[in-house]
């Protein structure tokens, strides 16, 4: 149904409150390829994820994103998600009184442009609750409400198994993961992995990638892509922390934390 | 009006009431009860009392009396005669002594000892530009009756309704009284309903207001049998200039007697509300309890909810007493996480003000009535 659009970012600025975080940052994501974006704690990680999707707080002062011929940055964040822009959100917030079910109804719905039947969703949330190993029960739950970080983090990848995003972005999914539910993120990834999909995986440990195996490794550091390579980069990193692409790089940045956690 | 003689009793009730109103004032500012509720600008006597449209829905087991007020005043003159007012006294100001005198309209329910009517009951009230609406519901409930009856308020235009609910469950009765308040947004609108339980009786008020310039609605209920529940559950929608000033009072006076209150508004515009709960238990009411929790909730910084939680405890043996109030806006990160998801701004902003009433919405025992609430609700959000 959808087609992919490679997302484009070019010299990307963004400032939280005045202060600078994304420095003139570039990435290309093709459709089709899995990206991971690694960095420590302060590097901009986050940040990144919020100003693509255009939370009104992040505030983008130079550069371009454009999905396929679209402009990103001149759209708000619904009209964001409608074109196929999704965020898998680090701390999904909680909204009581509004079931999984009827949500992601109406977030199908939305993204869709036009009301989903009821049958139609029940069978589609049956088959990708099977897919990530969800019980039933979990539809009638109130959204995030009372749900143990794995199960918000499944939550947030059936989701995107849902609303097949052009491109998705998973902002640190796998923190606080036990294996199981690591493995489960895996899966729902890999099921869209295709010509038409394409995601950016955030993260701060090696472990997921030999889950999802990327096509390409960025090292984000003081707000800007400082180093890309293949599946092996995250392998050294693993190994070695940061401090020697600082090293090699000459990068002398007090606010980030040296190595990884 | 029902071309009926009027019986004794009420015609000097009527008579009794005129001449108060010759002496009584709207009740004023410096009446502490009314201190954020402005009625300048009322002049009662602008409005034109007419005959009241009231239209009654739903078929009664036999004994059990469901119909208009005034006929019922004539053909059982010795029940009306012994309940009407009793509740809520005729000679407090210009309003009460109005309705009892101009009384134009009503409905009697009686439901003997130990009768379970099945469906709900409904009533609507209905008025009109110019009108002056004097309404009177009367609920009595025999010993181990069941019944559940559900108001609607409505009209067109700018007109003044003054009504009085009184509900009487009697020892071991189940009664559910329900209204949804939709009246014109340029209408004056007070309702004041009153209840009293029997021994171990179970009395559940929910309600939803949603109309009126202003609105003055009371529930003030005397929680007096030994062993006797009570729920209180309202939802408010205020938009505009609306003005909705809403009592929620229990009254305990028996032991091991238990009650709660439950509020929960959404506002907009300029929209100001007030919403006071009681719990109250009396001396010798041992082992009560009573629980209140009020919540606002503003979408515009221009709209004001004055929460007015209250507890008032004369005995010292009781099961537990507690309120809790806030007033807070939507939370912006909830938003954008909806709004990620390929909603609007105005669908997830609904969404989370059906989210935030539910916990009153699902309460409600009747879901055609539940589902007007949610509808009438998302409408006032638009």
């Amino acid at each position: 149904m959808t087609t992919g659009a490679p997302l484009i970012v070019k010299n990307l600025h963004v400032s939280i409150e005045g202060k600078e975080i994304i420095k003139g940052l570039d990435l290309e994501v093709k459709p089709g390829e899995i990206h991971a974006i690694m960095g420590p704690n302060g590097a901009g990680k986050t940040t990144l994820g919020f100003a693509l999707m255009g939370h009104p707080r992040y505030e983008v002062t130079e550069g371009t994103v454009m999905l396929g011929d679209q402009n990103v940055l001149e759209m708000d964040v619904t009209e964001r998600a409608k074109a196929g822009l999704f965020l898998a959100f680090q701390y999904p917030f909680e909204v009581s009184g509004v079931t999984v079910a009827n949500f992601l109804r109406q977030a199908v719905s939305a993204v869709r442009g036009e009301e989903i039947g009821v049958w139609e969703f029940q069978e589609m949330l049956a088959e990708k609750m099977q897919l990530l190993e969800m019980d039933e029960s979990f539809a009638g739950r109130y959204l995030n409400e009372g749900f143990s970080g794995g199960e918000k983090k499944r939550n947030e990848m059936l989701q995107m198994t849902l609303l097949q995003p052009k491109i998705a972005i998973l902002d640190e999914t796998d923190s606080g993961l036990d294996i199981d539910a690591l493995k489960v993120v895996a899966k729902a990834v890999n099921s869209l992995r295709g010509p038409d999909f394409g995601a950016i995986v955030i993260t701060h440990y090696h472990r997921i990638l030999d889950h999802i195996r990327p096509d390409v490794v960025h090292v984000l550091m003081n707000g800007r892509i400082v180093k890309t390579g293949g599946p092996e980069l995250a392998l050294e990193i693993e190994k070695k922390g940061y401090d020697w692409i600082k090293a090699e790089l000459g990068i002398v940045d007090e606010t980030a934390e040296a190595g990884v956690k | 009006m029902p071309t009926v003689t009027e019986p004794r009793f009420l015609e000097e009730r009527r008579q009794a009431a005129r001449s108060l109103t010759e002496s009584l004032q709207l009740p004023a500012k410096t009446d502490e009860a009314w201190r954020r509720t402005s009625l300048e600008g009322l002049d009662v006597t602008q409005y034109r009392p007419v005959p009241a449209r009231v239209t009654l829905k739903g078929s009664v087991p036999d004994g059990v009396i469901f119909t208009d007020l005034l006929t019922a005043a004539a053909e059982h003159a010795d029940l009306v005669a012994q309940y009407l007012g009793k509740l809520f006294p005729m000679d407090q100001n210009l309003l009460s002594a109005s309705q009892a005198a101009h009384l134009n309209g009503g409905v009697l329910l009686y439901v003997p000892r130990g009768v379970v009517v099945p469906e709900p009951l409904q009533v609507v009230y209905e008025a009109a530009d110019g009108e002056a609406q004097y309404v009177h519901t009367l609920v009595i409930a025999e010993d181990n009756a069941e019944v559940t009856l559900l108001e609607r308020y409505e009209g067109t235009g700018d007109y003044l309704s003054v009504a009085v609910v009184e509900v009487f469950p009697a020892q071991g009765a189940r009664v559910r009284y329900g209204y949804l308040q939709n009246h014109s947004q340029d209408a004056w609108a007070f309702v004041f309903r009153r209840g009293v339980t029997g021994r171990d009786a179970t009395l559940d008020w929910v309600g939803g207001e949603f109309g009126g310039a202003l609105v003055r609605s009371e529930i003030v209920n005397n929680v007096d049998g030994a062993g006797s529940e009570s729920s209180l559950k309202v939802v408010f929608g205020a938009t505009d200039r609306q003005h909705q000033d809403i009592v929620a009072a229990q009254i305990h006076s028996g032991p091991f007697s238990r009650s709660d209150i439950l509020g929960r508004g959404v506002l907009s515009g300029r929209a100001h509300t007030v919403f006071r709960g009681n719990g109250q238990i009396n001396y010798a009411a041992k082992n009560a309890s009573t629980f209140q929790r009020q919540q606002a909730l503003l979408l515009s910084d221009k709209a004001r909810a004055d929460s007015i939680p209250a507890l008032i405890i004369n005995e010292h043996e009781v099961e537990g007493a507690g309120h809790a109030a806030t007033v807070g806006q939507l939370d912006e990160e909830q938003l954008f996480y909806l709004q990620a998801r390929g909603l609007t701004r105005a669908e997830a902003v609904r969404m989370l003000v059906l989210a935030f009433l539910a916990p009153v919405l699902e309460q409600i025992p009747v879901a055609e009535l539940r589902d007007e609430m949610i509808q009438l609700m998302g409408e006032k959000v638009k």
